[in-house]
């Protein structure tokens, strides 16, 4: 290339054609990158839902298995300040025999476990009897919750659905619902124990 | 800022920033992703050994109780078993002469560096588990109210109840549809043709966990209890029991007609027949295959016999077992032989009938036929007649299924061969007062007079007649501690007023009056009360119990019951779980209620 025709070519700046696939590659790296980025975000956030979902149904179902296995039977229903609490599928009312100071159990007195669904949240409440030592409770075991199923089993194999006061175990199967970008994100898990003081 | 010749600012390497941008996006993504799978595991790696921790500890707890038996109470515990993934560690406490308190704690991976453990409580006794739910349980002989009894518990009754005016039942009312008298179908052995089968073990190298029984019933119906003649041996768990129909000769495992439970602690180590009800009642066609399937777990300690006939008398039907009866295609393997077992059908008509001043349910009522009644709960029948029902009604609901006894004759043939010896054996009448009695078997009658302060030592056999008049003061030896006490009366108890069988005042502890009085066929009472302050806990399983009048009770089981008027059964709910002390040679077992998570 003669030197004219270079010193041109700087004072013109690029053709047409050339601008154009400039252009053209641009916007075409450019919307790539972008697809990119969202999906990358929007998986960002259905994996974290997942993790956070995952996580509070390992722990709340863990906690329902361990009052489960305390509980001397299931309640038909049980009433508190005014508040009446009915097993039923998706409410579970589980009594405990209570213990004293010394941690012993107090024979004949027992303690009232209350699983309930209030507003997406499963709800946990402990009312002691007046004798025993351990601590009423308040808590929430999981938000995000979707559906709540108690099912109240026999001890056969396999198991079968018998009346409430009959309940040798109880399973439960919980299904948490998160929205995760666009759509929504839910995940559903089972678990049974026995009712070990029953 | 850096610029071209011209001074303009240099526009290359835009794309590369949004690159690196999109690329720090991306791995940001990543790293999330990689993170919170890896917190994810570590949660979920945390949960399932919690649940191994908390599954080791229950090992223990199993161990404990094996080797207390083993060594007849004397084993201590141990520091560190290794198990699996993880080991444990058990502490025994004495707690009385009869109860151990068993702490296990389950480590993952170990003791000296644990990262997760979980420790259970649970107490364990020699003895007897029995389970009274029911303020009165009655059997096939119903029961009678007079006028303006108080019930405070619920009453489950095989048989009708009839009640006399203004009756107040503070709980619900259960009436069975009744079994017909007599067995169905039965089958049993004799002399030499009487051998064990055993189940619930390997017994060489078969590994026997289901047996079962065919019959083909004589006439259809609804099967409402069955019996067998079976002992354990240790401590075995319940087992289930189904009611299947038959293919093609085995049992049918997609065709389970009810099932129920054959409770261990009714069941002796020696033969008896024991009762065994279902959940629901199956209808039977007359002279069509159907199999009684006993399935159970492996424990070569603790396992079950069952009475076997080998002259193969019962020609309705026939035994065979099965390592696993729910299994694909399960095998079932033949043997001669006969399993001892009786079946009933329902049929006969039952009811709950109250007078013109209607007696008051506070809880829900089921009944075949309902009359005369206010129930504030729930109605479940076929028909009513002139009762208010404050809940639902359910017409066309099926007759509940009978219920069998907490207690057998199984249980009580123990008892009774804990003083069945020289050494504890007095014979001739006992009329004075003396300050400790028990254990001991008496054979003749005792009668006391006014003995305000006896002390009872259980089991106490007594082969005569029982009598107190009045002012009796029988309290059991504050060394049984929680567990409670029998007295067994072949014969007849009576009482006139204000006599008291007391506990320890421990826990749920009693002291049960328990007649074997056969009722059945004379009317005769087997316990009698008169009026006024009589206090207790009494049993009689062949016989009937009038109550009397005035007098408060905490539960009452019999064959059938006339209670007159005025009187109050007080139901006392740590009877569910009470626990009767047995022999030197008793086993340990777990005390319900006991179970606790640390």
């Amino acid at each position: 290339m003669s030197e004219a025709r270079a010193s041109a070519l700087k004072k013109n700046g690029l053709t047409l054609v050339e601008a154009l696939m400039a252009l053209g590659l641009a916007a075409v790296t450019g919307v790539l990158l972008t697809v990119i980025i969202v999906n990358s975000t929007g998986l960002y956030y259905k994996e974290s839902s997942k993790l956070q979902e995952g996580l509070n149904v390992n722990d709340t179902l863990a906690k329902v298995r361990s009052y489960v296995k305390e509980s001397s039977g299931v309640v038909v229903s049980f009433s508190s300040g005014g508040t009446t609490y009915t097993s039923e599928i998706n409410q579970l009312v589980l009594k405990v025999p209570s213990f004293d100071s010394s941690n012993n159990i107090i024979s004949t007195t027992y303690d009232y476990y209350v699983f309930f669904l209030d507003a997406g949240k499963l709800r946990f409440r402990i009312f002691p009897d007046v004798l025993s030592s351990r601590k009423p409770q308040d808590q929430i075991l999981t938000t995000l919750v979707d559906t709540l199923v108690f099912k109240y089993l026999d001890a056969s194999v396999p198991p079968v659905e018998v009346p409430i006061v009959s309940a040798k175990k109880v399973l439960i199967t919980l299904s948490l619902k998160q929205k995760a970008g666009a759509e929504y994100e839910t995940i559903t898990v089972s678990s049974e124990a026995y009712l070990r003081n029953d | 800022m850096i610029k071209n010749e011209k001074g303009s600012p240099r526009e290359a390497g835009q794309i590369l920033i949004i690159v690196f941008i999109t690329l720090g996006v991306v791995l940001f993504t990543v790293l999330s992703i990689i993170t919170g799978a890896q917190i994810y595991f570590q949660n979920s790696v945390y949960s399932t050994d919690a649940e191994k921790a908390t599954a080791l500890a229950e090992a223990g707890v199993d161990k404990a109780i094996n080797s207390l038996n083993k060594t007849g109470g004397s084993y201590n515990g141990e520091a560190e078993t290794i198990l699996g993934n993880g080991s444990y560690s058990v502490l025994i406490t004495s707690k009385d002469a009869a109860t151990k308190i068993i702490e296990a704690t389950g480590y993952i991976p170990s003791k000296t560096n644990p990262k997760v453990k979980r420790t259970i409580k649970i107490t364990s006794s020699r003895g007897v588990g029995v389970s009274f739910i029911y303020g009165i349980q009655i059997g096939e002989g119903g029961l009678q109210l007079g006028n303006s009894n108080i019930v405070k518990g619920s009453i489950y009754s095989n048989g009708s109840i009839i009640l006399g005016n203004a009756n107040d039942i503070e709980g619900d009312i259960w009436v069975a549809g009744g079994p017909q008298p007599n067995a169905d179908q039965q089958t049993d052995c004799s002399g030499v043709n009487c051998t064990d089968f055993l189940f619930g073990k390997s017994v060489n190298g078969e590994a026997r966990l289901a047996v079962a029984q065919s019959f083909k019933p004589g006439s259809s119906g609804v099967l409402n209890k069955i019996s067998v003649n079976i002992k354990k041996f240790g401590n075995p768990p319940d087992i289930t029991v189904r009611v299947m129909q038959d293919s093609s000769g085995k049992p049918d495992k997609n065709a389970v007609l009810t099932s129920g439970t054959l409770y261990a602690s009714l069941v002796a180590t020696v033969y008896g027949w024991i009762d065994i009800t279902f959940n629901t009642s199956p209808a039977v066609t007359a002279d069509t295959t159907y199999w009684l399937l006993f399935d159970t777990s492996s424990n070569n300690n603790n396992y079950w016999s069952w009475q076997n006939d080998l002259a193969q008398s019962y020609t309705r039907g026939s035994p065979a077992w099965s390592q696993n009866w729910s299994t694909g295609n399960p095998v079932w393997n033949s043997f001669s032989g006969d399993l001892s077992f009786k079946s009933y059908l329902g049929g006969a008509p039952t009811s709950v009938r109250g007078n013109n001043n209607k007696s008051t349910a506070t809880g829900e009522v089921h009944a075949n036929t309902i009359e005369n009644l206010i129930i504030e709960k729930d109605a479940y029948y076929q028909t009513i007649i002139t009762s208010d029902v404050t809940g639902v009604s359910h017409p066309g609901s099926a007759d509940p299924p009978p219920k069998v006894f907490p207690i057998s004759d199984a249980n009580v043939a123990d008892w009774k061969n804990q003083v069945d010896k020289p050494e504890t054996t007095t014979i001739g009448d006992i009329t004075t007062c003396p300050a400790i009695l028990g254990p001991m078997k008496i054979v003749g009658n005792v009668t006391l007079n006014s003995c305000p302060d006896m002390i009872i030592k259980s089991p106490i056999w007594i082969t005569g007649n029982f009598t107190m008049n009045s002012g009796n003061e029988l309290t059991l030896d504050s060394s049984y501690g929680s567990s409670s006490g029998v007295i067994i009366v072949d014969g007849k108890i009576s009482m006139n007023s204000n006599n008291h069988l007391n506990g320890t005042d421990i826990g749920s502890s009693l002291l049960m009056g328990l007649s074997n009085y056969d009722s059945r066929t004379n009317g005769v009472p087997a316990i009698a009360v008169n009026s006024n302050g009589n206090t207790g806990v009494y049993y009689a399983s062949k016989g009937i119990i009038e109550p009397g009048t005035s007098n408060t009770f905490k539960e009452l089981t019999a064959w059938g019951i006339r209670l007159v008027n005025n009187s109050t059964i007080d139901y006392e709910q740590g009877l569910s779980s009470t626990l009767f002390t047995s022999g030197p040679s008793g086993t340990y077992s777990l005390v319900k209620g006991t179970y606790q998570v640390k």
